[in-house]
C-alpha cells in the first residue's frame, strides 16, 4: 500500500520547496523600506539601477517581436540567454498561478470594479475630455456669455435656467413666461414683477442688439449684485431669464425656415440648427456635440431620437409639426450624470 | 527623438479615436519617459543600439497604452485590478491566525487603493504635471492605467544582486504594518501546512525531508532542475487534460493553506481532498514511467549509477524482478530505444514502458527503505 508514497513524497516535497523563488523580504531592512506612501526609499534604490531593468521587453530589440515580454535581468541577450533567463525568472508555474488567481478574482472585481483616486463613481470616458465640473455646472458656462448689466451670483442663473427649460415648453405669453420664470425667487411679488417685466420688454432684447452697449435699463444699477434693491435684482433676474429663454427657443416659420442657436457647455460649444423643410414638411433638428450624447425630438405625435459615442453631428426629425406648437428637444450630454438640457423648437405662421 | 514621437503620434492617432491634442500630449509623455530610460540606462548607451531600443520600448508602451483603450473604462479597470492583485496575492497576508481568501481580497482592496494614489502621483511627477492632474478622457485612463502596471512591475535592486517588483515590496510592508498577529501567522501557515499532511500526506518524514531541504545550500544547478521538472510535470498534466490538477499543483507550489486553495479553486475540502489524490496519482504516473530520467536525475539515481541504490541494494533488485525485467534492464543499460527493446523482447513498446515503470516502483522501495531510515532488511 505505501510502496510508492514515500519517494514521491520526497519528490513533492523537493518540488515545493521554497515555494516561490522570487519571495524575498527586503533583506531584513525593514527600515530603510519604511512608508507605504513614502517614495523616498525605492525611488533611491531606482535611481541606483540601470532604469533597464524596470523593462519587461528584454530580448534585443531587433529581435522582439512583442509577443513574448518578460522580466529582464541583465545586460542585453542573445536569444539562447534570454531563453534561459525565461525559464529561470518566470516560471511556467508563476505564470500559471498570477492567471489563475486573475481569472477567479475577475468576477469580483468586475462585480465591484475598483475607483481611481480622482473618481467617486465608476463612470465612461469619452474621447473628448469629460468636463471637470460638477453636473450642475455643466450648462451653465453659457450662462456667463448672456448680456446682463451686471454679473449675477451663477446660483441664481442656475436656478433661472432651471425654470426657464419649464416655462419654453409652454404656450404662455412673453411677460408671463419671464414672470413665472423668476416668480419662485421673489415669491409674493407678482405685481411688481408683472410691472417690470412690461419694462424689460420694452427695451430691445441685449443679445439682440450688436453692440453690447449699456442700454437704458443698466443705467441706475450699481456695480455689484450684493449691493442691489430688491426691485433691482428682480429687473435683473428679468432680464436674465428673457436671455435664457431666448437662448433655449428656436423659432422657425415657413418664410424664415432656419434658425441656429448656440450654447456653451463645460465641454466646448452645441450648435442646434433648425430647420423647416418646405417640400417634405418636416421639421428637421441639426446637432453639433460637443462630446457624447443624445438628442430626443418631440412633436405633437411624433418622436425621434438619435445618439452617438463621440462628439459630432446628429440630426432628428418630425414629420407634418402643428402651426404654433412648441416641439421639445431634450440635449443629453454624456460625462457626468448630467440632466438634459431641454430646448424649444416653436413653428409658427408668418404672422407672429 | 523627434522620429519616436511621430511613431507614438501616429500609431494613437490611427487606432484610436481620441483627439489630436490628446494623442499629441500622450505621445509627448510616452516619448519623453522613453527618451528617459534610454538616456539614463547605461547598457543601452553601451549597446550602441539606443535607436532601436527607443523604438522597441515605445512600441511596448503604446501597445500597453491601447490594450487599455481597447477595453475601455470598465473592463480596463477590472484588467489592471486583476493583473495586480494576482501579483501580490501571495505578498498581502491577513492578520488572522490563517490566511484565508476573502481576508486576503479584503487586504489587496485596500492595499491597491493606496497604490493608486502613489501611482497617480508618480505619474504626475515624472512626467511634470501638476499636483492636480486627473484623467479625463479615455485615452488618458488608458495612459494611467498602463503606467500604473508598468509602475508596479518595476524591478528594485535589493542587496545581493535580486531585485523585486516594487508593488510586491509594497505589499510586503503593507502587510508588515497589519497588527502584530502576522508575525504569528506565518508560523501558523507553516502549521497549516502539516495539518493538512494529516489528511493525505504522512507527517513527520515530510516535515524532516523538507528541513533537510530548506538547510541544503539552494544550488543553482538543482534549482535549474527542480524548475525544468515542475514545467515538465505542468506540461504533463496539461497534455492529460489535468486542468485542474496542474492549478492545484500551482497553488501548491505557492505554500497555500488547504482552506485558501478550496476558496480558490472553489471547492468543498472533500473534493479538494479528491483532486489531492488525483494529482498524487498523476503524479507518481508521471514520476514513474513518462518523466523518469528527469526525476531520476534528481534522485542522483540515473541508470549509470544503478538508480542511486547501494550495491546490496543493486543485488536486491535484480533478485527481485524477473527474468524479463531483468533482460529489460540489460538492454536500458545498452542504451537501446524502446522500440528497439520491444523487437529484442518481442513484445510491444507499451509493455516494455509498463514493465519498466514496475521496475522503477521497485528500485525506489528498495531505495526508499533506506532513505526513511527503516532498514531494508526488517522489510524483508
Amino acid at each position: 500500500m505505501n510502496r510508492e508514497t514515500e519517494a514521491i513524497k520526497n519528490l513533492l516535497n523537493w518540488l515545493l520547496q521554497e515555494p516561490n523563488p522570487n519571495f524575498s523580504k527586503p533583506s531584513g531592512d525593514s527600515s530603510q523600506e519604511t512608508g507605504f506612501d513614502e517614495f523616498g526609499a525605492a525611488d533611491q534604490q531606482l535611481n541606483d539601477s540601470d532604469p533597464l531593468d524596470s523593462e519587461e521587453v528584454s530580448i534585443p530589440p531587433s529581435q522582439f517581436n512583442g509577443s513574448n515580454p518578460f522580466f529582464f535581468s541583465g545586460y542585453p541577450f542573445s536569444p539562447e540567454e534570454s531563453q534561459l533567463f525565461e525559464s529561470g525568472d518566470r516560471p511556467a508555474v508563476q505564470d500559471r498561478f498570477h492567471a489563475l488567481i486573475q481569472r477567479r478574482l475577475r468576477a469580483e472585481i468586475e462585480h465591484k470594479p475598483p475607483l481611481f483616486p480622482w473618481e467617486t463613481e465608476v463612470c465612461e470616458y469619452f474621447d473628448s475630455a469629460t468636463p471637470d465640473v460638477v453636473p450642475a455646472y455643466f450648462w451653465t458656462a453659457q450662462l456667463q456669455n448672456l448680456s446682463l448689466p451686471i454679473p449675477m451670483p451663477e446660483t441664481i442663473l442656475a436656478n433661472l435656467l432651471e425654470q426657464c427649460q419649464e416655462v419654453v415648453q409652454t404656450s404662455l405669453r412673453e411677460g408671463a413666461k419671464l414672470v413665472q420664470a423668476v416668480e419662485s425667487l421673489f415669491p409674493g411679488q407678482s405685481n411688481a414683477l408683472n410691472q417690470l417685466a412690461g419694462l424689460v420688454l420694452a427695451s430691445p432684447s441685449r443679445s439682440a442688439a450688436l453692440a453690447p452697449q449699456p442700454s437704458r435699463l443698466q443705467e441706475g444699477f450699481p456695480s455689484d449684485y450684493d449691493v442691489a434693491t430688491p426691485a433691482q435684482r428682480m429687473a435683473l433676474s428679468l432680464i436674465a431669464a428673457r436671455e435664457i429663454i431666448e437662448s433655449l427657443t428656436l423659432t422657425v416659420s415657413p418664410s424664415q425656415p432656419q434658425a441656429e442657436r448656440q450654447w456653451q457647455t463645460a465641454a466646448g460649444t452645441l450648435t442646434l440648427t433648425a430647420d423647416y423643410q418646405i417640400a417634405t414638411g418636416r421639421l428637421r433638428v441639426q446637432g453639433e456635440l460637443p462630446c457624447p450624447g443624445s438628442l430626443q425630438f418631440q412633436g405633437a405625435d411624433a418622436e425621434a431620437i438619435a445618439q452617438r459615442s463621440n462628439p459630432g453631428s446628429l440630426s432628428v426629425e418630425i414629420p407634418d409639426p402643428e402651426l404654433g406648437q412648441t416641439n421639445r428637444l431634450e440635449v443629453r450630454l454624456e460625462g457626468a450624470n448630467l440632466a438634459p438640457l431641454v430646448f424649444a423648437i416653436r413653428f409658427v405662421t408668418e404672422a407672429e | 527623438m523627434e522620429a519616436i514621437f511621430n511613431l507614438l503620434f501616429d500609431e494613437l492617432k490611427q487606432s484610436t479615436q481620441a483627439s489630436e491634442q490628446n494623442c499629441r500630449d500622450v505621445a509627448t509623455r510616452l516619448t519623453g519617459e522613453v527618451t528617459r530610460i534610454c538616456s539614463e540606462s547605461r547598457r543601452i548607451q553601451a549597446s550602441g543600439e539606443v535607436e532601436t531600443w527607443s523604438v522597441t520600448l515605445a512600441r511596448h508602451r503604446s501597445k500597453q497604452c491601447l490594450k487599455y483603450y481597447q477595453l475601455g473604462s470598465q473592463r480596463g479597470r477590472v484588467e489592471l485590478h486583476s493583473t495586480l492583485s494576482a501579483v501580490i496575492y501571495r505578498y498581502i497576508t491577513p492578520p488572522q491566525v490563517q490566511s484565508s481568501y476573502q481576508a486576503r481580497l479584503t487586504l489587496i482592496e485596500d492595499f491597491l487603493q493606496g497604490f493608486y494614489i502613489e501611482a497617480l502621483n508618480a505619474f504626475r511627477r515624472e512626467n511634470q504635471m501638476p499636483a492636480t492632474y486627473r484623467p479625463r478622457s479615455l485615452l488618458e485612463l488608458a495612459e494611467y492605467m498602463a503606467f500604473t502596471e508598468r509602475y508596479g512591475k518595476r524591478r528594485i535592486p535589493l542587496p545581493g544582486r535580486r531585485s523585486q517588483q516594487l508593488i510586491i515590496l509594497r505589499a510586503q510592508t503593507f502587510s508588515q504594518q497589519q497588527p502584530p498577529e502576522t508575525s504569528v501567522d506565518m508560523e501558523q501557515a507553516a502549521e497549516g501546512m502539516s495539518g493538512e499532511n494529516e489528511r493525505g500526506w504522512g507527517t513527520a518524514s515530510v516535515q524532516q525531508v523538507r528541513e533537510q531541504m530548506v538547510a541544503q545550500e539552494p544550488e543553482p544547478a538543482e534549482d535549474v532542475l527542480r524548475h525544468a521538472v515542475i514545467a515538465e510535470l505542468l506540461k504533463y498534466l496539461e497534455e492529460r487534460q489535468q486542468t485542474d490538477c496542474a492549478d492545484y499543483f500551482a497553488l501548491r507550489l505557492q505554500d497555500l493553506p488547504a482552506n485558501e486553495i478550496e476558496a480558490i479553486l472553489k471547492l468543498t475540502p472533500r473534493q479538494r481532498d479528491y483532486l489531492q489524490q488525483r494529482f498524487k496519482y498523476h503524479l507518481i504516473r508521471f514520476a514513474l514511467s513518462h518523466h523518469w530520467e528527469l526525476v531520476h536525475q534528481w534522485l542522483e539515481a540515473d541508470l549509470e549509477r544503478n538508480f542511486g541504490l547501494t550495491p546490496q541494494q543493486w543485488q536486491l533488485l535484480q533478485d527481485r524482478i524477473t527474468p524479463q525485467q531483468l533482460e529489460l534492464l540489460r538492454l536500458k543499460q545498452k542504451g537501446l530505444a524502446d522500440g528497439a527493446i520491444a523487437q529484442a523482447l518481442g513484445c510491444t513498446a507499451t509493455q516494455v514502458q509498463k514493465q519498466w515503470s514496475k521496475l522503477l516502483e521497485q528500485a525506489w522501495e528498495i531505495r526508499n527503505n533506506l532513505v526513511s531510515g527503516a532498514g531494508a532488511s526488517t522489510d524483508e
